[in-house]
């Protein structure tokens, strides 16, 4: 039997990877060919499990990381193409921007423009900002800040909040480079991330609050799922202004108010956690991408909701 | 009187036919490397009636024992159960039961992990429409099934199996079996299996229920 569609997966050690896998051998099963790239070998990638085939790939700093990206969906004969970093989606519409690559290729985000906004959370900042999106103001460590709130300084880019706050710290905003940290507002608790799905040919979208109760190495594991009318109306705006059609992004409160934290053009490893509850954004996403029905994924939460996750454990050679 | 509908879960309200194959290619993929097609020729093998064991060593694999044992030791894994999902037709099947009044709408199944099935049950919905949800032991799934019908009476069983069967039987209970589950309809009717469903269709036919309730003779036990 012929795979009716070859698919490629970035990041594939990634939670959120192994999700999406997931996702596609609930709903496509052996119909659809899944090939998984990753930095690490295949022996540490338990998404591998559920693969048909798998590349060793450099980091995604590597400069040799496009071109094998790109001479595997040549030879592979790829018609989806999903990362699952930040930083690949990006690397991905460039990509696709390039002569190389078929136009033909199914993918979340071609535009770079926007792939880069979601990157670089400095030019978040600024999309958010010149659309009337609450969020916490941002600094370049180069400039010069007056502000008398508490300020935080993180990566401008990658994932996995790896948040300093200076008043705890010895460490002074001079010590920061420009190109790799922004200083932020610092925002109150709780910290929410949302869950996007949006088919605009379809007129359909839905969302869910995730309240991180806890996380671990950045990822969240007991959360509260729930809906909130304000929270609504700001994952359309982003949805609609940035095109995207499944992602998440961040919300804490800045006096009072919801405000905006990061955004990302891709689900993320907590988005599992929906799913638990009824709500396939992953299947949804696949769905949008090959013009299938998205709203069969998708059962409305019928109360709040607690989602707590174990770790699970997987021998990878047996 | 008897009243009141039941239905098995796997292969019967939700998939199983995902979950049984990738876990068979997550172990196979831990040690070697294989087509997915096989995947399908050991399906169907299991569809005609052989266990996962038998139908291992029919597709040529070796070690088939020391497969089936872990097969066996990961189907109920959490993950793995993620694969699962209703068929198109079971939510608004349970639905309309519940809007006919029809009572008590009940899940009956053979599974090891418990928590497991009540959390499918609430994901998926069903349990806006469900009175009951029984879970028993799988090595012991004929007689607890057959015990529980006892108990209930309902005017129905529906499920996808041979085993289903043989508790419908034992207990006097009328059995409708799905082909879409475990078995094959060719497998089901050389079971002697009178009533065999592709899917829940039959549920909203008008003339249904009242051949349930004036008729045993339609329906095999």
């Amino acid at each position: 039997m012929k795979a009716s569609k070859i698919i490629l997966l970035s990041s594939a050690g990634t939670g959120t990877a192994f999700a999406s896998v997931l996702a596609l051998r609930r709903n496509w099963g052996t119909s659809v060919m899944i090939i998984l790239a990753d930095s690490n070998p295949r022996n540490l990638v338990t998404s591998s499990l559920f693969s048909d085939k798998y590349f060793q790939v450099p980091l995604n700093n590597d400069i040799k990381f496009k071109k094998g990206l790109e001479r595997i969906i040549i030879e592979e004969n790829v018609d989806t193409y999903i990362p699952h970093i930040d930083h690949e989606i990006y690397i991905g519409a460039l990509l696709y921007e390039e002569k190389n690559i078929n136009k033909e290729l199914k993918m979340q985000v071609k535009n770079s423009v926007i792939a880069d906004i979601c990157d670089d959370k400095f030019k978040t900042f600024l999309f958010l900002s010149e659309n009337n999106i609450l969020t916490p103001h941002c600094y370049l460590p180069s400039e010069v800040i007056h502000q008398n709130e508490s300020l935080i300084s993180k990566p401008r880019k990658g994932f996995g909040s790896k948040i300093v706050n200076l008043s705890k710290t010895k460490n002074t905003i001079s010590d920061y480079n420009s190109d790799c940290f922004i200083i932020q507002q610092e925002c109150k608790k709780p910290e929410i991330t949302v869950d996007v799905c949006y088919d605009r040919k379809r007129d359909f979208f839905t969302y869910v609050c995730r309240e991180r109760i806890e996380t671990k190495s950045g990822v969240c594991s007991k959360a509260r799922l729930f809906y909130d009318e304000k929270i609504e109306n700001i994952a359309f705006k982003i949805a609609d202004k940035l095109d995207l059609s499944s992602f998440c992004f961040q919300l804490m409160k800045l006096k009072e108010e919801w405000a905006v934290t990061d955004i990302n053009a891709r689900l993320g490893a907590g988005t599992a956690m929906s799913v638990a509850a009824g709500n396939d954004f992953f299947s949804g996403m696949y769905a949008i991408i090959w013009e299938e029905d998205p709203t069969v994924y998708f059962q409305p939460l019928q109360k709040e909701t607690f989602v707590t996750r174990q770790y699970s454990e997987f021998i990878m050679n047996l | 009187m008897n009243s009141g509908i039941v239905f098995d879960l796997d292969g019967t309200l939700i998939t199983c036919e995902n979950k049984q194959k990738f876990v068979l290619y997550s172990i196979l993929n831990s040690y070697t490397t294989i087509a997915p097609e096989v995947l399908n020729n050991w399906w169907e093998l299991k569809r005609s009636g052989f266990n996962t064991e038998q139908a291992l060593t029919l597709i040529g694999i070796s070690e088939a024992k020391f497969i089936t044992d872990k097969w066996v030791k990961l189907v109920e894994n959490f993950t793995f159960c993620s694969l699962d999902i209703p068929f198109q037709d079971s939510l608004s099947s349970l639905e309309y039961l519940k809007t006919n009044q029809i009572s008590p709408v009940a899940i009956l199944t053979a599974r090891f992990n418990a928590p497991q099935v009540y959390q499918a049950v609430s994901r998926f919905g069903f349990d806006k429409y469900i009175d009951d949800v029984i879970v028993v032991k799988p090595n012991e799934a004929i007689e607890r099934k057959e015990n529980y019908l006892k108990k209930i009476k309902p005017i129905l069983y529906i499920g996808d199996s041979e085993l289903d069967q043989l508790a419908a039987q034992k207990s006097d209970t009328k059995f409708v079996a799905l082909s879409r589950g475990q078995r094959s309809e060719m497998f089901l009717r050389k079971n002697g299996i009178i009533q065999i469903e592709k899917d829940l269709k039959f549920l909203k036919n008008d003339s249904f229920f009242l051949q349930l309730q004036t008729s045993n003779s339609n329906f095999s036990n």
